[in-house]
């Protein structure tokens, strides 16, 4: 029995098992992150990926690490656009996006990654902060603040605070 | 304005583009190609297999090498619809595309240059372009049917400087009334029968490989 469920465990930590059940969560974290640029958030996923596979077997937590070399890539490469100006008409935000994607872009790139884990996936602050590569006291404060900030440009929620 | 939260909620709902799919046609042997406009095609490496994601068409061929000095290095042949790319494993840059060759195999000078001697034949797979294409042992010739029905194959002994043992390239395109009947997507048979060169085909082959290869929404012409 235990090595039948050491074996299932494995089999959920292929690269493949991975990808379907990480990779649009991933998507939505880093399109977040990079404040709605779709096209960096599609090649920083994709490139997460392309990295990790060939060393696949020495990550201890493929999601974890994922989601950080996603997030390295995203920020490289929206630093590289500020530099050339590099602009992409499929970027522009959908329509009932725009208030959002506005106010994404009001916060720094870990607030947005920061919140959307938090609220939008449910997950704990600390591994929000593993996530982001970051102390959980961090993760906190880019929580707070993001929260903070959002509510002040998109309006409190009716249900209060959360 | 409805709340933070409900503002916040819209990111779940944000469309996961077609093209970031996970493609894992034949385990060990070969997938399909992504190729984006800014970056080309992304491609990763596990063992003997290579592993491709993304789904925007092409035709991809890839497999385990024999570098020239002794190693094995994952190298991929994507045609773009175009022309042909080739794509080498460095374990600092990833895979990286080492050269541009020609319209089709043989035609770019150079083409295959350092695809010598495969380690185990592989296969292609193809994807909208209507185009199958593959690398087999050096020093071979090959004839080929499609759910039974022969089909032309356009092969080379990659020309490589430097090189003692070229490996074949070869395409073959979809014959158009099986391009018709599959356009949107499904599965053909495709077997191959592999000579040594020194024999004339139509004799006993040295190796038949049969493999299904998946389609998806054949398209001639281009495939952007």
């Amino acid at each position: 029995m235990e090595a039948a469920a050491q074996s299932d465990a494995a089999a959920e930590q292929t690269p493949e098992a991975v990808f379907l059940s990480a990779s649009a969560d991933l998507y939505r974290v880093v399109f977040a992150f990079t404040g709605g640029q779709r096209q960096v958030a599609e090649d920083a996923v994709a490139e997460a990926f392309a990295r990790a596979i060939p060393r696949w077997h020495k990550i201890k937590e493929p999601r974890g690490w994922l989601f950080r070399t996603a997030f390295r890539c995203a920020a490289k490469d929206l630093r590289r656009r500020q530099l050339t100006d590099d602009g992409d008409p499929g970027d522009r935000p959908v329509e009932d996006m725009t208030d959002l994607i506005r106010a994404l872009r009001a916060i720094s790139p870990k607030q947005r990654a920061a919140i959307v884990l938090h609220f939008e996936m449910d997950l704990p602050v600390a591994e929000v902060a593993e996530r982001l590569g970051v102390s959980p006291s961090t993760a906190s404060v880019h929580i707070h603040r993001g929260r903070k900030r959002l509510a002040a440009l998109l309006g409190e929620s009716e249900e209060g605070s959360q | 304005m409805t709340g933070w939260r409900s503002e916040l909620n819209k990111i779940g709902s944000v469309e996961v583009p077609e093209s970031l799919s996970w493609d894992r046609v034949q385990p060990g042997t070969s997938g399909v190609a992504r190729r984006s406009s800014r970056r080309g095609v992304r491609l990763a490496a596990v063992g003997l297999g290579i592993f491709v994601f993304g789904a925007l068409g092409g035709v991809a061929a890839g497999g385990l090498m024999h570098a020239p000095d002794g190693s094995s290095v994952p190298k991929v042949l994507v045609h773009d619809g175009q022309g042909w790319n080739q794509y080498v494993w460095d374990s600092d840059k990833g895979f990286a595309c080492t050269q541009l060759a020609g319209d089709a195999p043989g035609s770019g000078e150079g083409f295959g240059c350092g695809m010598h001697d495969p380690v185990q034949p592989f296969w292609a797979v193809t994807r909208r372009s209507g185009v199958i294409a593959g690398i087999l042992y050096p020093h071979t010739q090959i004839s080929a049917t499609v759910d039974g029905e022969a089909v032309a194959v356009e092969s080379t002994n990659c020309p490589c400087g430097g090189y003692d043992v070229p490996s074949v390239v070869f395409s073959v395109e979809l014959p158009k009334t099986l391009a018709e009947e599959h356009a949107a997507g499904g599965v053909v048979w495709v077997t191959l029968e592999v000579h040594e060169s020194s024999h004339a085909p139509g004799g006993t082959p040295w190796a038949t490989l049969q493999e299904s290869v998946a389609l998806d929404s054949v398209e001639s012409g281009s495939n952007t």
